[in-house]
């Protein structure tokens, strides 16, 4: 199943419209957290992530894993926008991207070399090798505005939330794929990252073309100002899950 | 026959018999006149500050008369950035001066737009605005409401990051008499707008143009918790640093 047809896959409890046009669902309680870390977990499962050698557990046993995470995350603070969301930090994006089945427009090599995690977070934020369960929000309510003014925000309340990562948008992207999709979607919108940096003055973003077939990373400015593409951000507390061999 | 009736008109004239001419107001006249030609100014896009302060002068020239009410317009302190930045949030610059944001400027808007029936009152009770102080203000051009089928507590968490605050009553009423003469709709003629810092007692204002007509301005009031998917909610943005 590609990423356009899992985008028009609509579940009342958990795929309302999502998107500051379209109204958020508020995951306050933790059954509802329950059904949509579930659901995400079964696209991982179907995409074959347990498989990738950086993984190598059944998908029985993925899901496991990532089902004994809910109550923890549950107890994170978190705004009523927030969407739980499944990151498998340890694989590359590039390899997720592959295992999406979606065609995949790398960033240039040259400004390959360049990415980092964002330096100037005061809690020298990395993202962390191993597979992990947080919360985000996908950046709708913060659509033309530029990176370098959210990541201005993000210094001041450093303690409470950090700016999202690539590997925080790919994990987005495959699991929420409607929220970048116009075809289905009325709140498409691409997502910025300012918690990763292509050097100083760039930040990527991710997208996927109209018909949910293109997945691409693009690098721009961040005094750029983009009318249809918001900065995410994630909750600074995560669940990390270990996968013992 | 027909001759003899002009020249008897003629006569009555000239000797200031009374003739049935409408009355005019000279003066109202031409601030209307001065409105028309910078709303059509502005209606080319990518105001300058400078067009701004003109525009709302004349605005608040022309509005203000009927209700005895003037204010100088304070020179737009948004630079042209800043207002690229805003248009490509879909936000607009709207002046609201000082007056109507205190207890009485809500009967100040009543009296400047009689047509929009009796909003200053609901369930016997006065509507307060939360907040005093006005100024150049950055707003939503959405004619739909924003952050629809989100709580106000949802909408809370957003302004605080973003340093937003929650929409007034009188900043609703401007912001959405602009839009009609601008772009011809109404706010919210599909949905509504809490206002979550416009109050009835505990309750929240929510305002909406239902029939997209500037002569009935719906105010229905409702607790603080309720979301429902044609509800949203509106800021107001001051300017960035």
């Amino acid at each position: 199943m590609n990423l356009r047809e899992r985008a028009s896959q609509r579940d009342p409890a958990t795929r309302q419209d999502l998107g500051s046009m379209g109204g958020y669902p508020e995951f306050s309680d933790q059954r509802r957290t329950e059904v949509e870390v579930e659901r995400q977990a079964g696209i991982y499962q179907k995409l074959g992530f347990h498989n990738h050698e950086k993984v190598g557990i059944s998908a029985d046993r993925l899901k496991d894993l990532i089902m004994g995470a809910v109550p923890k995350l549950q107890e994170i603070p978190h705004w009523r926008f927030d969407i739980p969301l499944v990151v498998f930090g340890q694989i590359p994006v590039a390899e997720q991207a592959e295992l999406t089945g979606a065609i995949y427009n790398d960033i240039p090599t040259e400004e390959r070399a360049l990415i980092s995690d964002w330096q100037q977070d005061l809690e020298g934020y990395k993202t962390p090798e191993s597979l992990y369960v947080t919360w985000i929000a996908d950046g709708g309510f913060c659509m033309g505005r530029t990176v370098e003014s959210i990541r201005k925000i993000l210094l001041e309340r450093s303690h409470e939330r950090r700016g999202a990562t690539l590997h925080d948008g790919m994990g987005l992207l495959i699991v929420h794929p409607e929220i970048f999709c116009p075809v289905l979607s009325r709140s498409v919108h691409g997502v910025d990252l300012p918690g990763t940096e292509v050097g100083p003055n760039q930040a990527p973003s991710v997208q996927l073309d109209a018909y949910g077939e293109d997945l691409s990373i693009e690098v721009h400015n961040i005094d750029v100002v983009n009318p249809n593409s918001g900065s995410a951000s994630c909750v600074r507390k995560m669940i990390i899950l270990p996968i013992a061999a | 026959m027909r001759e003899a009736q002009t020249r008897l008109y003629l006569s009555q004239r000239s000797v200031g018999k009374p003739v049935s001419e409408p009355q005019v107001d000279t003066l109202q006249g031409e601030l209307d006149v001065r409105k028309r030609n910078l709303v059509k100014e502005m209606k080319k896009g990518s105001p300058t500050p400078e067009l701004l302060t003109r525009y709302w002068q004349a605005v608040y020239d022309a509005d203000g008369k009927k209700a005895e009410f003037s204010v100088v317009v304070p020179p737009c302190d948004w630079s042209e950035k800043q207002l690229e930045t805003l248009t490509a949030q879909g936000g607009r610059l709207v002046f609201v001066p000082d007056e109507l944001t205190m207890p009485d400027g809500l009967g100040i808007l009543q009296r400047m737009y009689p047509e929009l029936g009796n909003f200053t009152m609901r369930d016997g009770m006065l509507i307060t605005q939360e907040r005093s102080g006005g100024g150049w203000i950055g707003v939503e051009s959405d004619i739909d409401a924003p952050l629809r089928n989100s709580s106000d507590d949802a909408a809370r968490e957003i302004y605080g990051f973003l340093g937003l605050q929650g929409q007034r009553l009188s900043t609703y009423i401007i912001a959405s008499l602009d839009s009609w003469r601008l772009t011809g709709d109404l706010f919210d003629y599909r949905t509504e707008s809490r206002l979550i810092d416009s109050r009835c007692g505990e309750k929240y204002a929510y305002a909406s143009f239902p029939d997209n007509d500037r002569n009935f301005l719906r105010i229905n009031l409702a607790m603080p918790g309720d979301s429902y998917p044609y509800v949203g909610t509106r800021s107001e943005e001051s300017r960035p640093e």
